[in-house]
């Protein structure tokens, strides 16, 4: 990749607590973009995050965001940047409007600008009518997008986003999906960690896996959920039992678990002539066969277990919301 | 279905304002204090008392004159030096005093002041930071270009702006009130010491206690309870001397109880600022003028006081620097 580009790059960049190692050794090109950061309990994506935004001492290493040193140039890189922590963090008895002036302000904004500016924001998150409100009295979902209005109050480079559809509901969950996906259209780069994959999936083109501090897997969404050679489904009417039974002579693994499909790993690469073999050889009617397309679910938890390590917890499905533990 | 599809548009500003960044922290801070409850009352409780000083002031003046009003003014002089605890100053004698009274009269509003302070940090400046704890605000203000020393000054500044309403304002308004009210600017020159004095006073009571009760709310998330320590920070001490000092009359006034009551403290701070023990001899009437004073109890120990507020001073600097630092930190993951 061009290096030029990278809105962040890190090099062999290390945070340490006493004996923990939280980052360990990152070495990291972000391009331009909307990227999602993935990573069971523990894996490091705040700590990474803190680090980015100058918060946290670094052990060792080095790494730029936007071009800008994380080491020596703390402030300039906060002056470019927004983040939408993940707790609800408002201060009490400021309404929406003056929360996100507040914000323009600390971020180097004149008064005129930053409140032009947080009404501007304001209606982008939908909370044009409920502006002169005090933010404590907002749902869980106003808070998440005010938090938004406030990160992007500015007009940052980069946002970082730590779980900003946690506890939403539905409708405020698409909604800020939709100005998520609206960022990169504008120019502005987006780091989002998150459990809730299908989040990740609607609004990144990139992912990068965090686990024990260390960059598992990244890369495009689009090639790590690609269609498998091995792995296929299939659909048949007729004497399936017979059918299962030549495939698995010739060396086929059959998964029947599902009502109706079977789920088929062949034994190498371009062998679905086998599957084809079966069908007329016990006169089934082959319904449906295509290869099987990984899910970025699966590649999380392939590039988890690949370093040794189970039980991940994320979530795929916007049935668990509300109930996803943060990191 | 939305009716208009809402994009982000980009900024065409330029970042990098001309005030500041602590400039809005304190702005908001202020903002937020003066919509709490009474907070126009706690705040304007000062000026009375500014006003009566004006008011002796003038009245000393028209002693000073003599004629016809002069013997009620006396009267009425003496009467509201009473108030301030200033018993036989309005004899006709010590109208030659005029500077020493002056001393003397502020000694006592500062007295006064140094409760209001109390109060206004009780309920102003207790939620300070205790409030971004709470509210786990710490993620906005670190997430944006400020460092935790901009925070801490943000935050002392309101602290410090709101006790000067109630102790450098009213001093400021009475000592203004008191050159106006006098025939002449004479007045003016020979009070200009005190003046710098006063100043000097009320900026440092202002910024040390400011400094002090924002450690304390760094260290505690409920505003009350942090109300309640700064309260018995001060005042408990001082309480527990008065006892000590009515079963043991004369006897450990400057004992260790004394010794680390913040309020005794910072009135033999008061009293060594305002120089009261030089202006006192130079009138001759030390043994007059003392007892009013207090010098037996705020004349002695300026040692001590200094090392006690310089000491806490340094702990409270400290405090709040380790802590806003240590917040910065774990401001991500608040």
């Amino acid at each position: 990749m061009n290096e030029a580009a990278a809105v962040i790059q890190l090099d062999h960049l290390t945070k340490r607590y006493g004996s923990i190692t939280a980052i360990d050794a990152v070495t990291l090109d972000v391009e331009p973009g909307a990227v999602g950061l993935l990573g069971p309990n523990g894996a490091g994506k705040t700590t990474l995050i803190s680090l980015l935004l100058g918060q946290t001492p670094i052990t060792s290493g080095s790494g730029t965001v936007l071009g800008l040193d994380i080491r020596k140039q703390r402030r300039a890189v906060r002056q470019h940047t927004g983040f939408v922590p993940e707790t609800d963090c408002f201060i009490p008895g400021m309404s929406g409007v003056g929360y996100v002036v507040f914000a323009g302000q600390l971020a180097g904004m004149g008064a005129a600008s930053a409140m032009q500016r947080a009404h501007e924001m304001l209606d982008l998150v939908e909370l044009e009518d409920e502006r002169y409100r005090p933010v404590e009295t907002y749902s869980v979902g106003m808070k998440q997008r005010v938090k938004l209005a406030q990160a992007l109050v500015h007009d940052p480079d980069l946002v970082f986003l730590d779980e900003p559809t946690n506890g939403m509901d539905p409708r405020g969950r698409q909604l800020m999906l939709d100005l998520l996906q609206d960022l990169p259209r504008a120019g502005v780069s987006v780091l989002l960690s998150s459990h809730l994959l299908p989040d990740v999936e609607e609004v990144c083109e990139r992912v990068i896996v965090l686990s024990r501090g260390r960059v598992l897997a990244r890369g495009r969404i689009e090639d790590m959920s690609k269609p498998s050679e091995t792995r296929y489904s299939a659909r048949v009417t007729g004497d399936v039992r017979a059918f299962c039974e030549a495939l698995q002579r010739a060396g086929v693994t059959v998964n029947d678990d599902e009502p109706g499909r079977l789920d088929l790993e062949l034994p190498a690469a371009n062998r679905s002539d086998l599957v084809f073999r079966a069908a007329v050889d016990t006169d089934v009617r082959l319904r449906e066969f295509r290869p099987h397309r990984s899910s970025l679910e699966q590649a999380f938890l392939d590039a988890l277990k690949a370093q040794g390590r189970v039980g991940p917890t994320p979530v795929n499905s916007s049935e668990g919301v509300a109930d996803a533990h943060p990191t | 279905m939305p009716i208009r599809r809402r994009e982000y548009r980009r900024w065409e500003g330029e970042l990098g304002d001309r005030r500041p960044s602590w400039f809005a922290i304190l702005q908001n801070g202020l903002r937020l204090g003066l919509k709490q409850k009474h907070a126009t009352l706690v705040l304007w409780a000062g000026i009375p008392a500014a006003l009566l000083a004006g008011l002796i002031f003038y009245l000393l003046v028209v002693v000073g004159r003599g004629g016809e009003g002069a013997g009620e003014a006396g009267r009425y002089l003496g009467g509201l030096l009473q108030i301030l605890a200033l018993h036989g100053v309005g004899a006709p004698s010590l109208v030659e005093m005029t500077v020493p009274v002056w001393h003397l009269v502020f000694f006592r509003l500062v007295n006064y002041q140094l409760l209001l302070v109390v109060v206004v940090h009780a309920k102003f400046s207790a939620d300070l930071i205790a409030g971004d704890l709470r509210t786990r605000a710490l993620p906005i203000y670190f997430s944006k270009p400020i460092t935790p020393a901009t925070y801490l000054l943000g935050k002392w500044m309101v602290a410090f702006l709101l006790a000067s309403a109630v102790i450098l304002v009213p001093n400021l308004l009475a000592y203004t009130a008191g050159v106006l009210v006098s025939d002449t600017f004479v007045r003016l020159r020979e009070t200009a010491g005190l003046f710098l004095r006063l100043v000097a006073l009320s900026v440092g009571i202002a910024g040390v206690s400011g400094l002090v009760v924002l450690a304390i709310s760094a260290l505690i998330r409920d505003r009350r309870a942090v109300a309640v320590a700064w309260v018995a920070l001060i005042l408990v001490a001082s309480l527990a001397q008065g006892v000590f000092d009515e079963n043991s009359p004369g006897g450990i006034a400057t004992g260790p109880v004394g010794a680390v009551s913040l309020y005794r403290n910072a009135m033999r701070f008061s009293y060594w600022i305002l120089d009261l023990d030089r202006v006192i001899d130079e009138t001759g009437q030390r043994r007059l003028l003392s007892g009013m004073a207090g010098s037996d109890v705020y004349g002695t120990g300026t040692g001590g006081a200094l090392v006690v507020l310089g000491g806490l001073t340094a702990l409270a600097l400290i405090v709040c620097l380790k802590r806003v630092h240590r917040f910065q930190v774990a401001a991500t993951s608040a």
